[in-house]
């Protein structure tokens, strides 16, 4: 309404209006056109290139094996091959395969998101000695790369005698010192006064950790929960490197086996990959659900 | 605590132990379990569990660490065996060593461009998308799916895509006349490729940790800023850029430690080829410990790539914390 108001008036006084010629005043209309244009075309764009590759993996899923080659984007004329889901199940073992994964990244992420809040209670709330040891054990850990622990965790898994056995994929993950900082840090940004109240109607630690530490860290405990799903889901090295038995080959490494083995064989992998993506995404929406902000604002 | 939390929905009146209908057992499981729970454990129990955990960070990380160092002047072959003293010769023989100095580079390089790509990238987003709408709700969602989507499966999807043959890219850029290049198996372009595929996983995170970041400056400071006159140059450089600075080095150091910690790729992207193209020095580091197991030098290796990203995990930690302080 404005604008074609001013326009009105820019035809009036042909000159200048603030000052501006009208000439230069059109180009930069014209420029501020033209960038808003190209914004939502690069947004478009990058936004396919995003997605783009889901929607690919998911056709390719269903094609057959020559139209894989021939027109990957495309379906064929011979329809959705769903068969190619019972196909990748069987060939690829992979009902073991997804049992091992699921087991694995539950126990993993349950057991570090409760080691994580039990121990950010304990250190932020408690006054003990060794307080200072123990935050210090946690701190020093924080700076350790990880591919410096390789060989040696390794040798350790070994000196306890459980390489190739279902415990060595959780073992080294129990504890979190990353997902036990996170807790910690969201603890001190908790008010105490509420602790308080319930200790004074008679609460004991327990009562504190149940009633109040749990629901108020709520948030970034199922942030910490699906960090730690998604690391554990997508996992590679670890895996690789512990077990050798076909029954204990988790999704990742599964998938890497058989690159080499059915390698011509794309939709199959396709498939597989389409069934390794759905558990991430389902656990991040149901974790992240009602977390409007993205996390590190909360 | 229980009977300030315990609702007797038949009587709608809260319980408390004097006045309680069922003493012994109550009605649901859980409430039986904080019971029995409030009963067993006092604060002495969760800080015996804070000591427990904290043995098993230390047992997973510290000692390994401390054992690499050590194992770094052995020259061990076995697992679980030291094997004898050489003190240096490792450090010595890696000085020498090209094919782990090669590996390195292609690691920084590989490094450096996800960073630079995913900062780019994710900071035009940010700013594109820094006005709330349903639209850049959506929009959102879709640049955080690749992050979703498993190491594994990204490399596997983008070997098919990528493919000289029959791939999607090839076909999607024969139009601009950049067909027919074989991105994975070139090495002049296998690494940049690498690089492009991790960009496309890491931009989603710095896009929503600075878009967390540019949403929460004040609108006045900008409005100031543009009653006297400045535009939207003036804006970013003196305004949102300095406000930014700590989300930066946040996505920054972050991404910097993914990428250089990163294995995925490298083995299943291009196995380390063509000719050792794209061997990263953690693959390098596989290699030489699990496969020709030379796990003294392969701890040497490890020492001095790890020992690189030590600061940048302290500073990267520092910076967490502060980007913490200012949410809180």
């Amino acid at each position: 309404m404005n604008h074609a108001r001013a326009s009105n008036v820019r035809h009036v006084a042909p000159f200048a209006v603030n000052g501006r010629p009208r000439l230069m005043r059109q180009a930069r209309d014209t420029l501020r056109v033209l960038s808003v244009i190209t914004r939502w075309a690069l947004l478009v764009a990058l936004f396919g290139a995003a997605v783009g590759p889901y929607a690919l993996m998911v056709v390719g899923s269903l094609q057959t094996g020559i139209g894989i080659q021939v027109h990957p984007g495309i379906l064929s004329d011979a329809g959705a091959q769903w068969q190619n889901y019972r196909e990748a199940w069987g060939q690829l073992q992979f009902g073991r395969m997804l049992l091992v994964s699921v087991l694995a990244a539950t126990t993993i992420t349950i057991a570090q998101t409760c080691s994580a809040t039990v121990t950010a209670f304990a250190l932020a709330r408690a006054r003990f000695a060794g307080r200072r040891l123990a935050m210090g054990a946690f701190l020093s850990s924080l700076l350790v790369p990880a591919p410096l622990t390789w060989l040696p965790a390794f040798a350790i898994i070994h000196a306890l005698g459980l390489v190739d056995t279902y415990w060595s994929l959780v073992l080294p993950f129990v504890v979190g010192p990353t997902s036990t900082l996170l807790v910690f840090t969201y603890l001190g940004s908790i008010p105490r006064d509420l602790e308080d109240s319930a200790i004074v109607d008679g609460s004991g630690a327990w009562g504190l950790l149940r009633f109040v530490i749990v629901p108020l860290a709520a948030p970034m405990l199922r942030i910490v929960a699906c960090l730690t799903f998604l690391f554990a889901w997508s996992e590679l090295f670890w895996p690789l490197l512990v077990t050798q038995s076909s029954t204990l080959r988790t999704l990742p490494v599964g998938l890497t086996y058989f690159q080499g083995e059915i390698d011509t064989q794309w939709q199959l992998l396709m498939a597989g990959g389409v069934l390794t993506t759905i558990p991430p995404i389902l656990v991040a929406g149901l974790l992240l659900r009602g977390l409007a902000r993205p996390p590190l604002t909360r | 605590m229980e009977h300030l939390y315990r609702f007797d929905y038949t009587r709608n009146a809260w319980l408390d132990s004097e006045h309680s209908t069922c003493r012994g057992l109550s009605a649901r499981p859980w409430d039986l379990i904080d019971r029995c729970m409030s009963r067993l454990t006092g604060m002495w129990a969760f800080v015996a569990m804070a000591f427990v955990a904290a043995t098993l960070a230390a047992s997973f990380k510290l000692l390994p660490a401390t054992a690499a160092l050590i194992a770094s002047a052995y020259d061990a072959h076995t697992v679980g065996r030291w094997g004898s003293f050489v003190g240096v010769q490792n450090y010595l023989e890696l000085l020498r060593d090209e094919q782990f100095w090669h590996s390195v580079e292609v690691s920084l390089c590989y490094a450096c461009g996800v960073v630079a790509g995913s900062l780019a990238i994710g900071m035009w987003l940010a700013a594109a998308l820094r006005r709330k709408s349903a639209l850049a709700d959506i929009l959102c969602v879709g640049f955080m799916l690749p992050i979703l989507m498993p190491g594994v499966v990204a490399a596997t999807v983008w070997r098919w895509l990528l493919d000289p043959y029959f791939g999607e890219v090839d076909r999607l850029l024969r139009p601009v006349g950049l067909g027919g290049y074989a991105w994975l198996q070139d090495p002049h372009l296998a690494l940049g490729a690498l690089i492009a595929v991790g960009t496309w996983k890491e931009m989603g995170l710095a896009m929503a940790i600075l878009l967390a970041s540019l949403r929460r400056v004040p609108v006045e400071l900008e409005e100031a800023a543009t009653l006297d006159g400045g535009g939207a140059l003036v804006r970013w450089l003196h305004i949102l850029l300095p406000l930014l600075r700590p989300a930066v080095a946040l996505v920054v150091l972050t991404s910097l430690i993914q990428s250089m910690e990163t294995f995925t790729p490298y083995l299943v992207l291009t196995g380390g080829g063509p000719a050792g193209a794209t061997q990263g020095w953690t693959l390098d580091l596989y290699r030489t410990g699990f496969e020709t197991l030379r796990l003294g030098y392969g701890s040497a290796m490890a020492v001095l790539v790890g020992g690189l990203l030590v600061p940048i995990l302290a500073l990267s930690w520092s910076y967490m914390r502060r980007q913490w302080a200012a949410a809180a």
